[in-house]
């Protein structure tokens, strides 16, 4: 029953008919892929939220720690005006882009991590159930930053593998997606090196 | 029937012996017409009935494999409660509703993906720790009368502990691309020989990647590719080609490792090896003691 339909077109018909279905196919799968890199670049935004929301928990809780250790701080001044410090530049660089944020974050996450460490030493402090509390709360925050940061991490590399890819570079051209657009929440090497953090030890 | 320690106390009393009349009274009945069968097979009788010398032959001989039969289905079937006990389960005869009521979260398993609903499922197994309920079992599909073609699987499901969307882990399979049930999406990591061997998909790929860190990919890779986990609300189910019971061990190792490398707060530990590692310090100081 088909056949005879197309015997009876034209053959100029039967080439109308076939380049049609092909655009309407290319038109369908351009639509694919660029939903699907506004999807990844959705899925960034989204992660980084999420990184936001636990760098903001950590700002919040080191002040509260910084109180509950002062009046036990003797000898571990400078300890206390370094987490200072490196808590408010990380709170002034808020809106700066990730990669500059991670330098700074990355230096007072360990900073943060070694006031408790030093003062984990005071018998004290040891029995303070705030300050129990708020080593565990610290603790939970570096790990939910640490996962928050890897699948941010991994949608950058998504994203930007969708966009360098071809036919995906055409699109992303096209649609006005960029590679680096996103950075990687990552301190380079150098800022790894750059905690120098007295403990007072 | 009953279970555990009833049924191994009335399997040291006499009770197990009356427990065997029934199978010896069906093979008396059953022998007359099995041995006049095959009279009947060499001398081209077409008799419906048994005759006298079928009867005095048939008799004893159907009494004897009855009891026989009966005792090694009764003894193979006190081996299993006797395994479980000793590994710290409960061997379940009505394993299905023992399920059900032991693992809080097995409403779950109707949503799965990896565990075999319609398959034929036995020697179902539970136990509960701090509230946590486990149930490991067997289970086959296929064609019943070729055990060539007849696949086997080996299930543990237990009680998270936590709440997790749903993430499938399993090694990959060509269909794989195509197979994405229930809104649920491939989801890739870092490592591309992971992505090689294995397919993730969940519902939420931040759920899978929190419990999918590096540790959790080492050592899914590090113990191949015989094994598939799921996370379904707060159930988790893990699965082996194991086709026996005394495969069991290694599917709980497997289960434990899993709870180890994943983070307390995501899946806190189960141990399902806690009785053997007992009994490995046990003898280790016995061992330390003696010498």
């Amino acid at each position: 029953m088909f056949t005879p339909v197309l015997i009876a077109m034209s053959t100029g018909a039967v080439v109308a008919i076939a380049v049609g279905v092909a655009v309407v196919l290319l038109i369908i799968i351009v639509i694919a892929m660029y939903n699907k890199l506004v999807r990844l670049r959705q899925s960034c935004k989204e992660s980084w939220a999420d990184i936001d929301t636990e760098l903001q928990r950590r700002h919040d809780l080191i002040p509260n720690i910084i109180e509950t250790v002062k009046g036990y701080a003797t000898h571990e001044k400078s300890v206390l005006e370094e987490v200072t410090k490196l808590r408010n530049q990380a709170v002034a660089d808020k809106d700066k882009s990730p990669a500059e944020r991670a330098k700074v974050e990355d230096q007072l996450g360990k900073a943060a991590g070694g006031l408790m460490a030093t003062f984990e030493a005071y018998p004290d402090l040891k029995a303070n159930q705030n300050f129990l509390q708020l080593q565990n709360e610290l603790s939970e925050t570096e790990t939910r930053i640490a996962r928050a940061r890897r699948f941010y991490n991994a949608n950058v590399r998504d994203f930007s593998n969708g966009i360098q890819m071809f036919p995906g570079s055409i699109i992303a051209g096209v649609g006005g997606f960029k590679d680096g657009e996103f950075d990687f929440f990552k301190a380079d090497e150098t800022a790894r090196e750059a905690v120098k953090v007295d403990f007072g030890s | 029937m009953k279970t555990d320690e009833d049924q191994m106390k009335w399997a040291e009393s006499d009770g197990f012996h009356r427990q065997l009349i029934p199978f010896a009274v069906i093979g008396a009945v059953v022998g007359p017409f099995v041995v006049m069968s095959i009279i009947a097979h060499f001398t081209n009788s077409d008799r419906l009935l048994p005759s006298l010398i079928d009867l005095i032959l048939g008799v004893p001989i159907g009494l004897v494999g009855g009891y026989i039969v009966g005792q090694a289905a009764i003894q193979a079937l006190l081996q299993r409660i006797r395994w479980a006990r000793d590994h710290g389960w409960t061997y379940e005869s009505n394993g299905k509703a023992a399920l059900q009521s032991k693992v809080k979260n097995a409403k779950e398993l109707k949503h799965a993906t990896t565990f075999w609903k319609m398959a034929t499922k036995n020697c179902y197994m539970t136990r509960t720790v701090n509230g946590r309920g486990a149930c490991i079992m067997l289970a086959s599909e296929g064609d019943d009368r070729n055990n060539q073609t007849r696949k086997h699987r080996s299930f543990l499901v237990f009680d998270a502990g936590t709440e997790c969307e749903h993430v499938v882990i399993h090694p990959h399979h060509m269909t794989d691309a195509i197979d994405l049930p229930g809104g649920m999406q491939p989801i890739t990591f870092e490592l591309n020989e992971f992505n090689k061997q294995w397919t993730v998909k969940g519902t939420d790929p931040k759920s899978a990647y929190d419990r999918i860190s590096q540790k959790t990919i080492d050592y899914l890779m590090q113990h191949g590719t015989n094994y598939s986990v799921e996370f379904k609300g707060g159930l988790v189910i893990v699965s082996s080609n194991a086709a026996d019971y005394r495969s069991f061990p290694s599917l709980m190792g497997y289960a434990t490792g899993l709870t180890r490398v994943i983070e307390d707060d995501l899946l806190p530990l189960f141990d399902f090896l806690e009785r053997e590692h007992a009994a490995d310090a046990s003898k280790a100081a016995d061992h330390s003691h003696s010498s």
